[in-house]
């Protein structure tokens, strides 16, 4: 049997009526882009999540504020009656993920962790914790000159620096002193130096945030951004200063790098006594503190992207499965319009089998047609998906395969009746057919 | 030597409320090679019954068919295809071209399951040899019927076959393309080929050697060309 005449003919068979192939493998280029933008576009968050993770540290843990329960009520009340963007209370949703969510997101709980909290951390010791600094931000009114802007500021311990990776470019950081004496003296990352001074010397100037005086001490080097927070956007005072100008006494956050990775789990847990012991809580549910290791996001966005595969792949099958019921209709018509064809076929000495052989041939062609355009198109997806979220896109050979697999499948299961069909038509039948 | 060789063929179709019809009923024929046979009737006298049998097309029947002294009656029905493919040349009525596909390929379209070497050569060459050289890359649906007849014949002869069978080869054509075929066949059957044709028209019957007359499934009487 001549492969390349059979290929040949199912391709003329094919563009014989180009509308309706075209409209019959609409529902394969559909699964199969949503296969591949799926597999692309999760195994591009993947990439960006992991590699932003990784920038961080495997050992890092966060201790973020969780507002109690009970407390709910009067938030609410009182943020629906002052406008005022002050604190941000993104914590009102109770649960495990809101120390998660404010982790991911960049901000800030209603904060519960006290000064004692973030000493006793740091004082495990260094064979435990090689770093740990506090947390507590707030959205103000910077103004240099006659520029202002709404900017987060943030107070925190010489140690966020190492914790956070980042590099003096000029003048130095605040010190321990600085924080002893609640100086007001700021550290500005990158961005937030360009919006104030655009390229001018910022060393020694005065801001001001909520019109209190702070002189710039420094200016950290741009750092790589990470897909939830812009690290260069940072406008970092001491935790000490910080306190006392937001009129707060908690911390929203303590950051602990762990001496490795091997103890983060038991780091997690001391943490976790230590803290229940000083908040009086009997009770771990009553915790007014979360406790999440950058393993536990990981881990939260390994399971997200599952779910996600899960209900995309759930959705590809649909259409798939749609798809093939098409291919198998339009086959079955195929079939029924050509059966003279067949019985002229086997008049001229097909067999059973080479005429099998030729409609799944058809209906192969046809679903990796559709297989082919889907992967295009589900790459442009992808692509354009990615473009706006700022991650880069990755099409691995893999997925490639797999949707090339699906397709060339797809187009043997739902081509198998109509071609064996076909291939049990007896000629005498075929060739009366009118 | 007897080419096809039939006896006792008896043949009875069943409709849907079981009544049986019998469309051949006891025939007798011998084929000589290099013969030229009109096979004639009215319309149900078994014509095409006995032209589906006798072209392989059909093997549920009572009696016995040898096909080059060789029984065919018990051979499956891929078999049957691979007998067919090699050693019978289907001329049709209805022409049965492929449809948006050209001269070339048509013609070549039994060796899709039978190649050899040369396939496109011996193409090239019968399209020449019916007259359609100049129409070679021509799609059927811009032939004349004439020509599509000719398209037919050319692939009736593709895998050099024994036997041409033709039913009612010029029952679509008008009468000097009819001619234009018919000498055709004269042609092939002048060069040994065996040429059974099966026609309802005496002056196309009249062409072959010997007329065999189909009455009520059975042979009414037969005579041949002085």
């Amino acid at each position: 049997m001549k492969i390349s005449a059979l290929i040949g003919q199912a391709f003329t068979a094919i563009f014989a009526n180009k509308v309706r192939s075209f409209l019959t493998v609409l529902g394969i280029v559909i699964g199969i882009g949503s296969v591949i933008a799926l597999i692309s576009l999760g195994d591009s968050v993947s990439n960006t999540i992991g590699e932003n993770f990784s920038s961080l540290g495997s050992a890092m843990i966060t201790v973020n504020s969780k507002p109690v329960k009970e407390d709910t009520d009067a938030i609410d009340e009182e943020t629906d009656q002052n406008e005022d963007p002050g604190i941000m209370m993104m914590g009102r949703d109770h649960g495990e993920e809101n120390g998660m969510r404010a982790m991911f997101m960049g901000v800030v709980s209603d904060p519960t962790l006290t000064e004692q909290d973030f000493n006793d951390i740091r004082n495990l010791g260094e064979d435990k914790v090689t770093a740990v600094s506090p947390e507590i931000s707030k959205t103000s009114d910077v103004a240099y000159n006659d520029l202002s802007k709404s900017l987060t500021v943030t107070g925190v311990d010489i140690a966020y620096f190492q914790i956070e990776g980042y590099e003096i470019a000029e003048g130095v950081l605040f010190s321990n002193e600085d924080i002893a004496g609640k100086s007001k003296v700021v550290v500005l990352a990158s961005q937030s130096y360009n919006d104030l001074f655009g390229s001018e010397n910022a060393i020694d100037e005065v801001i001001t945030i909520d019109e209190e005086e702070c002189r710039v001490i420094g200016v950290l080097s741009e750092k790589k951004e990470s897909q939830f927070i812009n690290p260069n956007e940072a406008i970092l005072l001491p935790y000490s200063s910080a306190l006392e100008s937001f009129d707060q006494e908690m911390f929203t956050t303590i950051s602990v790098e762990a001496a490795n990775e091997e103890i983060v789990s038991s780091v997690c847990s001391e943490i976790e006594t230590l803290l229940l012991a000083n908040h009086e809580i009997a009770d771990t549910g009553d915790a007014d503190f979360t406790i999440i290791s950058s393993q536990d996001i990981l881990d939260m966005q390994e399971s997200t992207m599952a779910i996600l595969t899960g209900v995309f792949a759930a959705i590809a099958g649909i259409s798939l499965v749609v798809g093939g019921i098409g291919i198998m209709n339009i086959m079955l018509v195929s079939v029924t319009e050509r059966t003279k064809e067949i019985g002229l076929r086997k008049a001229v000495g097909a067999k059973t089998y080479h005429i099998l052989i030729q409609f799944l041939t058809e209906s192969v062609i046809l679903t990796l047609v559709g297989g082919l355009v889907g992967i295009g198109i589900g790459y442009l997806i992808s692509l354009i998906a990615a473009r706006m979220i700022s991650i880069t896109t990755v099409l691995s050979i893999d997925a490639v395969v797999l949707a090339v697999s699906i397709s060339g499948a797809v187009g043997i299961v739902f081509g198998l009746y109509p071609a064996w069909k076909a291939a049990r038509l007896d000629p005498v039948d075929a060739l009366r057919y009118e | 030597m007897n080419i096809i060789d039939l006896k006792s063929i008896k043949k009875d179709y069943r409709n849907k409320k079981r009544i049986i019809t019998s469309a051949l009923r006891g025939l007798d024929l011998r084929i000589e090679e290099g013969e030229f046979v009109a096979i004639m009737g009215r319309s149900g006298s078994g014509k095409s019954t006995l032209m589906n049998i006798i072209g392989l097309l059909d093997s549920d029947f009572e009696g016995e068919y040898s096909f080059k002294s060789k029984n065919v009656k018990n051979l499956s029905g891929n078999k049957l295809s691979e007998l067919r493919g090699k050693e019978i040349g289907f001329v049709f009525q209805q022409f049965n071209l492929l449809k948006k596909t050209d001269v070339l390929h048509n013609v070549l379209l039994p060796t899709v399951y039978r190649s050899s070497r040369g396939d496109n050569k011996r193409a090239e060459s019968l399209i020449e040899k019916v007259g359609l050289k100049d129409k070679i890359h021509n799609k059927s649906n811009e032939l004349s019927v004439g020509q599509i007849q000719r398209v037919a014949i050319a692939r009736a002869l593709m895998m050099d076959p024994s036997v041409i069978l033709a039913d009612e080869p010029t029952g679509n054509l008008d009468t000097k393309t009819a001619v234009e075929v018919m000498d055709l066949m004269i042609g092939l059957n002048k060069e040994g080929k065996t040429l059974v044709i099966i026609t309802h028209e005496e002056d196309i019957a009249a062409y072959a050697n010997r007329i065999v007359q189909l009455k009520d499934g059975q042979i009414e009487k037969e005579g041949k060309k002085r």
